[in-house]
């Protein structure tokens, strides 16, 4: 008992030391969290022509909402949202090889489509199994982008996408049909700047 | 926007642990929800580095180990690394389908806390996540040593924590280690000797899937010598000389059910360590720096009847 007792100042100091320690190790640091979130649609062509107009509307607001949710964030907290990039391509093939050129296109709420996407003499092939990006066009990305900031103004805008299809080859036939499945994914970032304890003791 | 102290994290803080080894591993998750592959491995390499000089770190403060004396010590030990210029930027690339693909000088983890925004096609952007702007990394963990059986030392490194939805995440850490008296075989010895190894194994945060954000693994092997100067209170120089092996998994789920495994490069170096203890009967106290891969240093102290 009287061991017990002599150890009993160290043990508290013990405590004491430790306590003042681990309060010492964190520090408040401003860091400027990156959220990112993509959404995508998916287009399967089975035809015997060339031509192909399908639409998708996309989980636009879903995915930014659970993009927030995830990091449990406020949309009035976020700083700025941006369209980061556009990729494509086939994720399955039934059949031989074809060359195929389109449009990938956004419309909001039905105000008109605008082209986000060119592309030309693309492989099918070549395209499977890759996400391929492209330079994106201006009236495209700014409809993306005005979507997001109404986004974070409390809106929840409809965003459809239209894959528009143009030249392939060879010629689809009823006798060769063109069979293929085609995706296209949006990547979408968001920024917010945060106050947060982290360790940084010395 | 400021986020609260919930009282788990204050107690986290204050009981123990190695909290200091996680640094808000939710936001370093949201942070790499912007990278794959080459830019996650740059963002996150100085953390890696610092955990391995850490790990491999404070396993000892003497080697003095008596042949047949039961000795028991409950010690807490701070390890800790400086983090230079060189770790607080990478060379990364633009992610995401972002067009044109640009190569910029990005924060890592220990990194300026802004972001770095780059323009792209048509009015799009693509950021890189800011750091958390840290000067040094800190683990501060429990051990348990036993020795004094047939030469024979033993050294346990325990901690496991659920901090539940704090920023610190579940911290996880398992190490043991065995080491053996060698002078006790030396005929007259004007000094302690000891050889030995440590293991361990330590996880950080979870995943979207609940499984481990960070698993590490760490193992060294080495001798030590020290000598003890005075009488019932007792200084003691140390020195140490050992292979340290450390390797890192990042898992993390990016966006859409896809999750990214990272493998860090296992790295494997040699670590020489000097320092000195000071043994006051019950309490022991002790200071060591470290050069290795990263250099680092240690603070310790130690409960129970080590000094004698």
């Amino acid at each position: 008992m009287k061991a017990i007792l002599r150890l009993l100042p160290v043990l508290l100091l013990t405590a004491l030391l430790v306590t003042g320690l681990s309060s010492c190790l964190m520090k408040e640091k401003v860091v400027e969290l990156v959220l990112t979130g993509t959404t995508s649609a998916e287009y399967s062509y089975n035809d015997i022509t060339e031509e192909y107009d399908e639409n998708v509307v996309l989980d636009f607001t879903e995915e930014l909402n659970q993009v927030l949710e995830d990091a449990d964030i406020s949309r009035d907290e976020i700083e700025s949202a941006f369209l980061v990039g556009v990729e494509y391509g086939a994720i399955s093939l039934t059949g031989h090889d074809w060359t195929v050129s389109g449009h990938i296109q956004i419309e909001r709420d039905g105000t008109g489509f605008q082209d986000l996407v060119i592309y030309t003499d693309q492989s099918i092939e070549a395209a499977l199994g890759k996400r391929l990006s492209a330079p994106l066009e201006t009236a495209g990305v700014t409809v993306i982008n005005d979507a997001m900031n109404d986004f974070l103004a409390g809106d929840s805008p409809v965003l459809t996408l239209k894959l528009l299809g143009g030249n392939v080859t060879p010629d689809p036939s009823a006798g060769d049909p063109i069979v293929f499945t085609w995706k296209a994914w949006l990547t979408l970032q968001l920024t917010v700047e945060q106050t947060l304890e982290v360790p940084d003791p010395f | 926007m400021q986020r609260a102290a919930t009282p788990r994290r204050l107690l986290a803080g204050c009981i123990l642990v190695m909290l200091a080894a996680a640094p808000a591993a939710a936001q370093i998750e949201d942070q790499l929800s912007a990278y794959t592959g080459d830019n996650a491995t740059g963002y996150l390499q100085p953390l890696a580095d610092a955990l391995g000089a850490s790990l491999n770190d404070g396993a000892f403060a003497s080697a003095h180990i008596p042949r047949s004396a039961f000795r028991l010590g409950l010690e807490v030990r701070l390890m800790g690394v400086y983090f230079g210029d060189d770790d607080r930027s990478f060379s990364a690339t633009t992610e995401g389908g972002f067009s044109p693909v640009t190569e910029v000088d990005a924060p890592t983890i220990a990194g300026d806390g802004d972001a770095v925004v780059v323009d792209g096609d048509g009015g799009t952007q693509f950021a890189f996540p800011g750091g958390f702007d840290l000067n040094s990394f800190a683990l501060v963990v429990p051990q348990l040593r036993v020795g004094g059986i047939m030469g024979s030392e033993a050294l346990l490194r325990w901690a496991s924590f659920e901090a539940g939805d704090s920023e610190l995440g579940k911290i996880d850490l398992l190490g043991f280690g065995l080491r053996h008296s060698i002078s006790q075989y030396m005929p007259a010895p004007k000094f302690d000797l000891a050889a030995g190894f440590l293991w361990q194994r330590f996880n950080i945060g979870e995943n979207t899937n609940g499984d481990d954000l960070i698993s590490t693994s760490a193992f060294s092997i080495g001798a030590q010598a020290s000598k003890r100067f005075g009488g019932a209170i007792t200084a003691e120089p140390f020195v140490g000389l050992s292979v340290d092996t450390f390797s890192m998994e990042v898992q993390y789920e990016p966006d859409e059910g896809e999750l990214i495994d990272l493998e860090f490069e296992k790295s494997t170096n040699m670590h020489l360590t000097l320092g000195l203890g000071l043994n006051l009967k019950v309490l022991n106290l002790s200071a060591a720096y470290s050069i290795a891969g990263n250099n680092s240093f240690n603070l310790g102290m130690s409960l129970g009847n080590l000094g004698f």
